[in-house]
């Protein structure tokens, strides 16, 4: 006989009681800061044209996207990312509508990893994207988003902030092969100086060995504004950087903020301020953002934009590590009832519903049976309703 | 607190040393038992001895921020961690072996590759634009060619002895290797001063 396979796929989880409730309380709490913020939801398939995947986002591999097809036989995707379907929405649908849009998403992203690796495959983000609008301002915006979103986890956080337009100032005047850029990008990005330091041999130019080193806080500016020397380009990226940090230090948030000179990304998708977050108990950067003002312009619409995303399965991981698990609490009254008093528990349950209190009707035939049901549950009272109906009746 | 991850075995005795070099107490280390984590003395730092390739996990997973592990595992299972130093211990190679004599690349048949280390194999070949079959061994990789298995090994390689005693050469180097450090990515933003102050003292006593 065919034995059914109960598993669900690797890297796929269950979530049950206070851990499904956990989720949902940390989108709702990012939600509202979205919202206060201006943001407006939106929501986009779980599958895509495989084409437009691979065609945009050339940081994710073709081995780890989940393939399918439709009834033509055309490939599809499992989006592996929110933003791209995102560009795609606005560069049509939004193509005349005004601009800057402002948009949040709480919804999965699907990645195919290696097995036995402890990593999720599908993966809850929740963030924002703001299209049509670049400068100080937008950034600003952006970045202090971000940091509510962090801060509201009410766990040790970092966010910190870096451009893209430094290490591409700096390494545009070595004049390096396309392939030594990528490389010397990738050692920056993972920060392995002892290859940077092997590959810097050949090279000589130390300028490459000190580009991971330059993260920290105020101290980091003095380093990299030498290190950038005459290159107007990596002074100006710097020059912005340190703005936006004493504009947010000024606003109060110095404890919260770092900023990483050397953060660059493996591929060439951000266009200029990037930025990370960190929290407390969590092995990986939970939030992941910048501004990629090329992406719109790959689906034939020209629009600056940025944005970020927050992984909330790595946050929930780190609120539960640190013990902020709260299970549920037991409603405060359940109702037993029959036929003759349905509509007396139905006022029961209100009367309990109007004072902030939660009561539940039973769906039991006899009394014992419901106390069992409240003990298990840990639901205080108990109330018979069909009592009166009994007594009445005799 | 830092947590270090410390490959058990040859790197730990040579790590132990560097440490206490570095002014760290590690009695509680050097005096073990059967027990897996350890106290440097008043600093605060947590020491857990792992075998390599779970070093590495410890580190990407943000359990242990510190690992110290040879390039070797790196190469076949690290992903996503920063490389800080180099040790410069525990050096040693990955060669391209076989039988004495053979010329591996005559012929047109497809080669076939023992090994302990699929991934360092595959990416090798794949650089070379050459498609091989590789077979995971688990032990003693020398038996597969002497066996017939395999037309090569590709393995860690340090004096050669065990090749010279079974019959077999290095054909060519794939690459050299020493024990690194490595943090997780997180850490290295959140625990800032406690790591720049540990590995400060470390590098500064690295033997050059």
């Amino acid at each position: 006989m065919y034995k059914l396979n109960k598993n669900i796929p690797e890297g796929t989880r269950d979530l049950l009681y206070a851990e499904a409730d956990l989720y949902e309380k940390i989108t709702d709490g990012f939600t509202k800061i979205y919202v206060d913020a201006g943001f407006r939801p939106i929501s986009t398939p779980v599958v895509e044209n495989y084409d437009m995947v691979a065609a945009v986002n050339q940081s994710i591999k073709q081995e780890n996207v989940y393939k399918l097809t439709d009834n033509t036989g055309h490939l599809l995707a499992m989006r592996p990312d929110n933003t791209t379907p995102i560009a795609r929405v606005v560069a049509t649908k939004l193509k005349n509508a005004a601009m800057p849009q402002k948009l949040y998403y709480n919804q999965h992203i699907y990645r195919i990893n290696s097995d036995y690796s402890g990593k999720r495959n599908e993966i809850l983000q929740s963030g924002i994207e703001l299209v049509g609008a670049s400068g100080l301002k937008s950034d600003l915006l952006c970045i202090m988003t971000a940091l509510e979103t962090l801060k509201s986890l009410n766990l040790k956080c970092k966010l910190e902030i870096g451009h893209v337009g430094y290490f591409n100032a700096l390494i545009n005047e070595m004049n390096l092969s396309e392939d030594e850029v990528q490389t010397v990008r990738s050692f920056v990005d993972a920060k392995n100086y002892v290859s940077l330091n092997m590959f810097d041999k050949n090279l000589q130019n130390e300028k490459i060995r000190k580009l991971p080193l330059l993260y920290g806080n105020d101290e980091v500016f003095a380093e990299a504004f030498e290190l950038a020397g005459e290159n107007q380009d990596a002074v100006d990226a710097l020059n912005y950087v340190k703005k936006l940090y004493e504009l947010l230090k000024n606003a109060g948030y110095e404890e919260y903020i770092m900023v990483d000179m050397g953060m660059v990304h493996k591929f060439d998708y951000y266009t200029g301020l990037v930025f990370r977050g960190y929290i407390d108990n969590a092995g990986e950067p939970v939030l992941k953002g910048g501004r990629y003002d090329r992406l719109l312009a790959s689906f034939d619409y020209d629009q600056p934009a940025i944005g970020f995303a927050v992984n909330v399965c790595a946050v929930a991981d780190a609120l539960i590590k640190s013990g902020k698990l709260c299970e549920m609490p037991s409603a405060d009254a359940i109702v037993h009832y029959n036929e003759e008093t349905y509509a007396d528990a139905i006022k029961v349950k209100n009367s309990y519903v109007e004072r902030g209190l939660t009561c539940e009707l039973s769906v039991f035939d006899t009394l014992e049976e419901t106390n069992n049901y409240a003990k298990n549950m840990n639901v205080e009272t108990v109330i018979d309703t069909t009592k009166e109906s009994e007594a009445a009746e005799k | 607190m830092i947590r270090i991850a410390l490959t058990k075995g040859r790197i730990e005795q040579k790590a132990i040393e560097l440490l206490k070099k570095a002014g760290y107490d590690c009695s509680e280390l050097e005096e073990k038992g059967r027990k897996l984590v350890f106290k440097l003395g008043a600093d605060d730092i947590e020491v857990v001895l792992a075998k390599a390739a779970d070093v590495i996990t410890y580190i990407e997973h943000g359990v242990c921020d510190v690992g110290i592990v040879g390039e070797d595992t790196i190469m076949e299972h690290g992903k996503w961690f920063h490389e800080i130093l180099d040790l410069n211990f525990g050096k040693c190679k990955f060669a391209l072996a076989g039988i004495k004599g053979k010329d591996f690349y005559q012929g047109y048949t497809h080669k076939i590759i023992a090994s302990k280390y699929p991934n360092v194999t595959k990416k090798y070949f794949n650089n070379k634009g050459i498609d091989v079959e590789i077979v995971k061994i688990e032990g003693s990789v020398e038996l597969a060619p002497i066996l017939q298995l395999s037309d090569a090994i590709v393995d860690i390689v340090e004096t050669g002895s065990t090749l010279r005693e079974n019959g077999l050469e290095v054909y060519e180097d794939v690459a050299y290797v020493s024990t690194r450090l490595i943090v997780n990515t997180a850490s290295i933003k959140l625990k800032k001063s406690e790591i720049d102050d540990f590995v400060k003292r470390i590098s500064a006593q690295i033997e050059k």
